[in-house]
């Protein structure tokens, strides 16, 4: 070819569109838009209830995207008004002014009228309540009472609930599917079948007659009147009873895990002189780990987020996280500054849980996944 | 496996056994619980001597925290007796209810949350207070202790409560009103003036950046069914308390031409039509929806009862701070009404505060009676007034300067000579409602069907045009018949 007719050919056609790496690129951006798009949506009410815990109730109807500029509290605010709307004792405010507990706040007193009657320096006040608008619903939670307990110590028993919970449940669910596995006879099987129907009763049905029995064994109610302590562990015992009893979903998922194992490998363990505990404990409770974290999984946040039986069974000074919260609510007037600061603040402890054993999780989930 | 190891078989035995153990257990005669204290008559002057009791008192969940100070200084007054106070809202009175079926027993409670109203079918479950040691009947300005026994030819009273019944009256923000350059204390003073109202102030805020409504309202099935329907048809001459009673107790129907209550049905289908009020009321919340808008500016006026008022003050709301609130009575005379009536429920002489049944046999009750004798004392009474902002109708030691801003604003000066509502007049004679209420079979769905809701799904196909007045006042109508039985006039 000479350089002439070189010079005459048309130039090779461009490649339209990307090749096999652009496109992947390509894939790959788009997927990671996906990603962040979907992260931002799960987190966005993570954040609007950040937010929220920063707005006062006064501004709750309104959007907000970000903390409001602060309001100070008015000295002509009555300090019955605050009080409803704000959960604050009368007696912890004549505590914060030196005013003697025997004498009576009248609902309508303004906060101006408390100032001249008590001879109290109205910045007092005003430093009292500095920051009222912003932080009232943390610092309501974070340090006030409400039904005569604070937010730690209701939380410390949910946590102390939780584990004890979810280690019995998981302890016994083993053994009961250990004892269920072995069945294969049809009558056998209807044992079975019998003790999973607990699966299908609503906890609200059973609600009220679960609780006599309770009040037969442990007298909760009536009973104010009687030692806190032994009440108020009773109670507590009581919630942990009824989370451990019958746990039907964890008795199935170890059944059909601990039938999935060999009868030969238990044969051979007894072979080499391992009795069924050793049996139990040192070859068969390795192989669960799938079902036990999955049971973790499912059974945490249920046993932790428990609202309706600790409502029932629990002292509303004895109680748990959820009813705590739920006290903030008032038939017509709620303080929603100290609701989302108290949900935030109980997500927090399960969201770190499922952070420090992701590992264990995925873990414990993949190994389920990959099984032959 | 060697003779120590259990088998598979031998767990589920012993398992069952000890099931079965446990279970017989349970059905063995309970250990004896303390001994309870024989009935006493309470001396009520002073605190009984005994060791110190803790006492589980319920308080109105609206005002919480000053009926909280107000036990605070009963107990900085009688250190013995320690009082718990709690509450309880429409979404834990059901698990309340529950917990005292298990045995739970308050020593006073409040029927507001559970909507108990003691009639034949329940009234045990409360003490008689005709038979406590109580120093105050005579304290009264209505016949408290023999009003409910008279009604229901029952043994009673169950409750007690001592102020005058709710009042719903138009509630405004001023400062918006003013904004829309309307003056409703100066140009309202027939129903026609009320309408005309209505529709300049719906235009305005249409146009009105900010503000959502002008009238503001939302669903309730309570109100609706209690107060609304009570409160509207008294604008209207035929509209009266007695021609109302008259369909409740069987000499009138609710469905006739000439009903009081079609003026109810009429006045929400006329503001529906006309875009006075929220489209889809029936679908709004009354706190998250309607209260919450007022207290942050951007709606207008309510009908509503005492409580915004105050949290509208509570909140902070800048205009009610301000004290920017305002009201008028309720209803206009309508043409041919030649008085201005302001609607009041009667005194409650059916519920409220109560002991349960089961108290009488506790060790406490000794001081459980002085509890109840100094809450309703002349000392506790003031208290609790300017608590709710509400009208005792109660003779107390000292006038009272009630300080509640809706009697401060509308209430006072109703019928007061020289008052800006020296020509309204307070209608709280006996309900239709409460007067038919010892014939109400149990379990019935009463007349508005307020109790489950129903009157929402009447509401609902009246205002989308699926049913007219007439329908809706036939439904009434249709449940007054089936709910209704041994009235002496039927």
């Amino acid at each position: 070819m000479t350089a002439a007719t070189e010079r005459q050919l048309p130039p090779p056609p461009r490649k339209r569109g990307l090749g096999i790496a652009g496109r992947r690129r390509l894939l790959r951006v788009i997927a990671l838009i996906v990603m962040l798009v979907y992260t931002v949506l799960t987190l966005f009410p993570f954040y609007a209830l950040f937010v929220r815990s920063f707005v006062s109730t006064r501004d709750a109807a309104q959007l907000h995207l970000w903390i409001p500029e602060a309001a100070e509290v008015s000295m002509d605010m009555q300090v019955g008004n605050l009080g409803v709307f704000y959960n604050l004792d009368m007696a912890v405010i004549k505590d914060a002014f030196g005013i003697p507990q025997t004498e009576f706040l009248m609902a309508r007193t303004t906060l101006r009228q408390v100032a001249e009657k008590y001879n109290i320096p109205e910045q007092q006040i005003k430093d009292y309540f500095e920051g009222f608008y912003t932080f009232n619903g943390w610092r309501t939670l974070l340090t006030g009472s409400l039904y005569g307990t604070t937010f730690w110590a209701a939380l410390g028993r949910t946590l102390l609930i939780t584990v004890i919970s979810l280690t019995l449940a998981i302890i016994l669910s083993i053994f009961t599917g250990y004892g269920l596995s072995g069945l294969r006879r049809r009558d056998q099987m209807f044992v079975y079948n019998i003790y999973l129907l607990q699966m299908v009763i609503p906890a609200m049905l059973i609600l009220l007659p679960q609780f006599l029995i309770f009040q037969w064994f442990f007298r909760l109610f009536p009973g104010y009147n009687d030692p806190g302590a032994t009440r108020w562990g009773l109670q507590l015992l009581s919630i942990i009873l009824i989370n451990i009893k019958g746990t039907a979903l964890s008795t199935m998922i170890f059944t059909a895990a601990i039938s999935a194992v060999p009868k030969e490998l238990e044969d051979s363990a007894s072979i080499d002189g391992a009795s069924s505990w050793q049996y139990v404990r040192y070859i068969l409770l390795p192989l669960l780990k799938v079902p036990i974290v999955s049971i973790i999984v499912i059974m945490l946040p249920l046993i932790y987020n428990q609202f309706l039986e600790p409502y029932v069974y629990l002292d509303p000074a004895n109680t748990t996280l959820l009813p705590f919260i739920q006290s903030a609510v008032g038939q017509f007037s709620t303080n929603f500054q100290l609701i989302y600061s108290a949900i935030l603040a109980s997500v927090l402890p399960l969201v770190l849980v499922y952070l420090m054993f992701r590992r264990f999780f995925v873990e414990g989930v993949m190994a389920g996944a990959i099984k032959g | 496996m060697n003779s120590n190891n259990l088998s598979r078989r031998d767990f589920l035995r012993i398992s069952a056994l000890t099931a079965v153990s446990v279970t017989m257990a349970g059905c063995a005669t309970p250990a004896a619980g303390p001994a309870p204290a024989a009935v006493t008559q309470a001396p009520a002057a002073s605190a009984p001597e005994a060791a110190a009791v803790t006492l589980d008192v319920m308080s109105l969940a609206e005002y919480e925290a000053p009926y909280r100070e107000i036990w605070n200084y009963f107990q900085s007054q009688n250190p013995s007796i320690k009082i718990n106070v709690f509450s309880i809202n429409e979404d834990t009175a059901a698990a309340h209810e529950a917990k005292v079926a298990g045995g739970y027993l308050p020593a006073i409670e409040l029927t507001q949350e559970m909507q108990i109203f003691f009639d034949k079918s329940n009234y045990e479950m409360a003490v008689n207070l005709g038979e406590i040691p109580f120093e105050w009947w005579d304290r009264w300005e209505f016949d408290v202790k023999n009003m409910w026994s008279d009604l229901h030819n029952l043994p009673g009273p169950r409750s007690l409560d001592f102020f005058q019944g709710f009042v719903m009256t138009w509630q405004y923000n001023k400062e918006l009103m003013d904004k829309a350059g309307l003056d409703p204390q100066r140009d309202v003073k027939t129903w026609d003036d009320l309408k005309k109202w209505l529709a300049t102030g719906a235009e305005w805020a249409a146009k009105t950046d900010g503000v959502e409504w002008f009238y503001n309202q939302a669903w309730h099935n309570w109100i609706f069914g209690n107060n609304y329907s009570d409160a509207i048809p008294l604008a209207f001459a035929d509209g009266q308390r007695d021609r109302q009673r008259d369909c409740w107790l069987g000499k009138a129907k609710f469905n006739a031409e000439d009903s009081p209550y079609r003026h109810f049905y009429e006045f929400f289908k006329e503001a529906n039509d006309n875009g006075w009020m929220p489209p889809s009321m029936w679908t709004r919340q009354w706190e998250g929806d309607m209260e919450a808008s007022y207290i942050a500016g951007k709606s207008v006026m309510m009908l509503h009862g005492p409580w915004v008022w105050d949290k509208a003050l509570a909140a902070g709301s800048d205009f009610a701070v301000r004290n920017m609130q305002a009201g008028l009575p309720a209803t206009p005379p309508a043409e041919g009404q030649g008085v201005w009536m302001q609607s009041a429920l009667p005194p409650n002489i059916d519920n409220q505060w109560f002991i349960r049944a089961g108290n009488e046999n506790t060790p406490y009750w000794d001081q459980t009676v002085y509890a109840w004798n100094w809450f309703f004392s002349p000392e506790a009474v003031p208290m609790r007034a300017q608590a709710e902002g509400r009208v005792p109708l109660y003779k107390l030691d000292e006038p009272l300067d009630l300080q509640g801003p809706q009697y401060q604003q509308v209430l006072k000066e109703i019928g007061e000579p020289g008052g800006k509502w020296e020509n309204v007049q307070f209608e709280q004679g006996l309900t239709g409602n409460i007067a038919a209420g010892p014939y109400r079979k149990k379990g019935s769905r009463g007349v508005w069907d307020w109790e489950s809701n129903g009157n929402n799904e009447v509401f609902a196909q009246l205002l989308t045009g699926r049913i007219t007045v007439q329908e809706a006042l036939d439904i009434a109508q249709r449940n007054w018949d089936e709910s209704f039985e041994g009235l002496p006039a039927s």
